[in-house]
């Protein structure tokens, strides 16, 4: 009988399958813009010292995996009958909407994504890993289309889970401009955007923070579900690191840091959009425990510096106003308010901000009252005086030619998110930020074709120029009306206003929401 | 106004608005049907749905290669409509391999008495090992390569899914091969067990017709040729040949854990080819002249697949302690290669 080896003595043997190609060109089947190996500096034979920490054999994979779904699956079955999640109330139901709409086919777009490095990585022991990188994303698009769709019978808004990215509704326009971003380029240049500044650094804030939310609020399901999915990011997460250090090892880094800098940057934007929201507005106040900001501080400012630093990277260019951003909220509280003012845009129900909401955001954001309590006072005004439709916007906004989303925050009197704007090519492009800008100018020609919502209704793409010619646009016309997003406080919660005087009770000027 | 009735828990869905066939979707179809958003047109009716430049790489691939394919039909709809005839989910395909990767290893466990007791390092059934059937796990890696090409430019979510599990079922053949190359390498350090395939892959006058093949194949970029070529020609006449009569070689030659090994494999050789079958079926079924296209693909693959085969007549005939006739063994394989398309308007060339 022949003896027995473990997997440590096997292991490089099965993954190391390279070969030279003879029979046809080497760059035919490796072609540069599918690899990426011109756009590094690596020699023959760099990427073959290619390793991850963790390995993890088919054999592992399918019992762990097949493991793992039977615990996520059972508990799913099990609250079939507890009403979940429809009795926990509208605001976590809308945590939930907006997760799973964005979500699950984002996990499909990095099937597609995997399946490039299990197909072009210049490596057969990084082909190998990515293969199961792709399997993982695959099991997350599934597991995430099917815990909603036993929602859609209760709540149509749920029906988005699949259809938002088929859609031309701004949030999936500013997430497709992200993740397209990173699908439409090279293995090399994909995986340090996907696995490292992305998984690293942001899907534990979508799936760990949030999972602890929803254990707070009582929601084994959900928790349950991506809780598991988030062991699955961290394995094949380790790609980026990887890669890395075969880069920092013929001091290739240049080309890295660029990418991780403008990745990380635009996961941040499109994350403050998504994520900020749910945590500091939907999630009823009563089961917030950290804010948004305090998650970021925790999970992704530490964490990823940490994660940086171990690597030959340096931190992003805009590392300071990015932590001032954070710690202010700023960006996510002022999409949580337009979420609320555009809501008929929105698969989700996002409520006007109680009593609690806005002394537990005060305390989790010292002068939030200061900056932002004044337009929530001006909604609940109009709705005492029975004016709902003045709480919802009639008109669109400038939107950032590069992440999408609103380009200005709309307030006259401070100096912060000055609208940036950018000539090329003879026309004038528009951007949230600095970073936002940097990104679209280093690369003008990846980026100009491509028409925000905004731009679309100004060049007569969308018919007719009305903001129900907008909404039909994006898919949310006269046939999906019940689909809209509504308060679903009101008109009740502007009473609760009546006699208030908010903490810091100093004159302020006018400001305008758009 | 009020907004109290809640209007999207008035008027619901009974399964998500995506699904447009008059069927109750299964768990598999709300899992696997249309979850590739960038498959078809832009809103502007630009090819492909990427919101990046058009001229970039990557949406050129796609706009050549994809929507561009030899193979033409409708998008989405008419690719979409395609469904797996075993509605594998991610959920049931790790089930199923859980449990098939578990009765190797209770096999392994078995391996006292199934097991060919090799003690001399001159036994033919070694070189036969290393020169015939080792090196195997080069060709599982390309084949693993093809079928992720083609789980990103698959033309429908529910053709791409099944070739997720195509590679992933290449993977764990490339890892077993390897764990035999290394406990026979331990057992006979003199004979370059895990170090020697690589060059007999590439050098060895058996493997070439193989490699050949596949090295082409590896750059059919076009999904529909590069699917049709590997699913429908190749792969299913090697799996023949690598899994059901190397099953019985070793059988006969008294290697009974690696027969049985082998057999497991082929059960996930029988659901490719069923897909194979399945997904030119329904090419042909929504466009007739993707049947031109089918049958010229399958022109151009098969000389140089069944070349490919034939080049194993050592392997059988002189290699071996225990020998098979070859030319039985190539029957067998035509004989099977034309029940797979034996249900298809698409013929074996002659």
């Amino acid at each position: 009988m022949l003896p027995n080896v473990r997997r440590e003595d096997w292991y490089q043997t099965a993954t190391n399958t390279n070969w030279d190609l003879s029979y046809v060109d080497e760059e035919e089947a490796f072609p540069p813009e599918m690899t990426g190996q011109d756009a590094y500096d690596i020699p023959e034979g760099g990427w073959e010292a290619w390793e991850e920490t963790y390995k993890q054999t088919a054999r592992e994979y399918y019992e762990t995996q097949h493991e793992k779904d039977g615990s996520v699956y059972s508990v799913s079955s099990a609250m079939e009958q507890s009403g979940l999640p429809h009795s926990l109330g509208m605001g976590w139901e809308d945590v939930l909407k907006f997760h799973f709409a964005s979500v699950p086919l984002l996990e499909r777009a990095a099937v597609t994504s995997e399946s490039q490095y299990a197909r072009f990585a210049p490596d057969s022991a990084w082909r190998h890993m990515a293969q199961f990188g792709a399997m993982d994303e695959l099991r997350h698009t599934e597991l995430q289309l099917r815990i909603p769709h036993s929602f859609v019978k209760e709540d149509a808004q749920y029906d988005w889970s699949k259809k938002l990215y088929h859609t031309e509704d701004w949030a999936s326009v500013a997430a497709r401009h992200l993740f397209d971003d990173f699908k439409a380029s090279n293995a090399i240049d994909s995986a340090l955007q996907v696995t490292f500044a992305f998984e690293t650094g942001f899907t534990n804030m979508q799936f760990l923070a949030l999972a602890s939310d929803a254990a707070d609020v009582g929601d084994i399901e959900f928790a349950e579900a991506i809780s598991s999915i988030q062991t699955d990011e961290a394995r094949h997460a380790q790609q980026g690191n990887a890669i890395i250090e075969i880069l920092d090892e013929y001091d290739d880094l240049d080309r890295a840091q660029y990418l991780v800098d403008k990745s990380f940057w635009r996961c941040y934007k499109l994350f403050s959009a998504l994520t900020g929201p749910s945590m500091d507005y939907y999630t009823p106040v009563e089961d917030r425990e950290m804010s948004w900001g305090e998650f970021m501080e925790e999970w992704i400012v530490d964490q990823f510096l940490e994660n940086i630093e171990s690597t030959g990277l340096e931190k992003p260019w805009y590392w300071e106003q990015f932590i001032e951003l954070v710690r202010e909220g700023g960006t996510s509280h002022y999409m949580a308010g337009g979420h609320y003012h555009w809501r008929p845009t929105l698969p989700i129900a996002p409520p006007g901000v109680t009593e609690e909401d806005r002394e537990w955001l005060e305390e989790k954001y010292p002068g939030w009252e200061d900056r932002w309590g004044e337009k929530w006072d001006r909604h609940a005004e109009a709705m005492r005086n029975d004016n709902l439709e003045k709480t919802v916007a009639d008109d669109l906004i400038v939107l950032c030619d590069l992440c999408q989303l609103p380009a200005i925050h709309a307030d006259p009197d401070r100096e912060n998110n000055r609208l940036h704007s950018h000539e090329h090519d003879g026309e004038t492009y528009y951007f949230c930020s600095e970073p936002c800008q940097w990104i679209f100018e280093n690369e003008p020609e990846r980026y100009a074709e491509h028409k925000s919502i905004l731009r679309r209704f100004l060049a007569g793409d969308i018919q007719p120029q009305t903001l129900e010619g907008a909404l039909e646009h994006m898919g949310m016309g006269e046939e999906n009306v019940h689909e809209r997003g509504i308060d679903f406080r009101a008109p009740e919660w502007g009473d609760d206003w009546a006699d208030w005087n908010p903490p810091s009770a100093e004159p302020t000027s006018a400001a305008s929401d758009d | 106004m009020s907004e109290k009735d809640y209007p999207m828990k008035q008027e619901t869905y009974r399964t998500y608005s995506t699904w447009n066939q008059r069927r109750v979707p299964t768990t598999y179809d709300i899992a696997a049907h249309r979850t590739n958003y960038d498959i078809g047109e832009r809103y502007d009716g630009t090819v492909p749905r990427l919101a990046v430049s058009s001229d970039e790489a990557l949406p050129q691939w796609y706009q050549k290669y994809r929507e561009g394919s030899a193979i033409t039909g409708e998008y989405p709809d008419d690719f979409d409509s395609w469904r797996d005839p075993r509605e594998l989910t991610y959920e049931k395909y790790n089930e199923l391999m859980d449990k098939r990767e578990s009765t190797i290893e209770t096999l392994y466990e078995q391996a006292e008495v199934l097991e060919r007791g090799t003690e001399r390092s001159d036994d033919p059934w070694l070189d036969f090992q290393e020169r015939a059937f080792l090196p195997l796990r080069y060709p599982c890696h390309g084949l693993q390569m093809i079928a992720s090409y083609l789980t990103m430019f698959a033309p429908s979510s529910t053709i791409s899914t099944a070739m997720t599990f195509q590679a992933t079922d290449e993977i764990r053949r490339q890892e077993r091969l390897a764990r035999r190359a290394t406990q026979l390498h331990k057992e006979f350090p003199e004979k370059g067990f895990t170090e020697n395939e690589r060059e007999i892959w590439e050098e060895d006058e058996m493997w070439q017709p193989l490699r050949k093949v596949l090295e082409e194949l590896l750059v059919e970029y076009d999904w529909g040729k590069s699917f049709v070529g590997t699913n429908l020609v190749l792969k299913p006449l090697l799996d023949e040949l690598f899994l059901a009569h190397y099953s019985e070689l070793f059988d006969k030659n008294d290697s009974n854990l690696y027969a049985q090994v082998l057999d497991n494999f082929y059960l996930d050789a029988d659901r490719s080819q069923e897909v194979a079958a399945s997904v030119a079926d329904h090419v042909i079924e929504i466009d007739e002249s993707n049947e031109a296209v089918v049958q010229e693909t399958v022109d151009e693959y098969y000389p140089a697949s069944e070349e490919a085969v034939e080049a194993f007549r050592p392997a059988f005939e002189s290699m071996p302690p225990e020998t098979m006739a070859f030319d039985d063994v190539l029957a067998d394989i035509r004989r099977k290669y034309d029940a797979m398309l034996a249900d298809l308007p698409v013929s074996r060339p002659a």
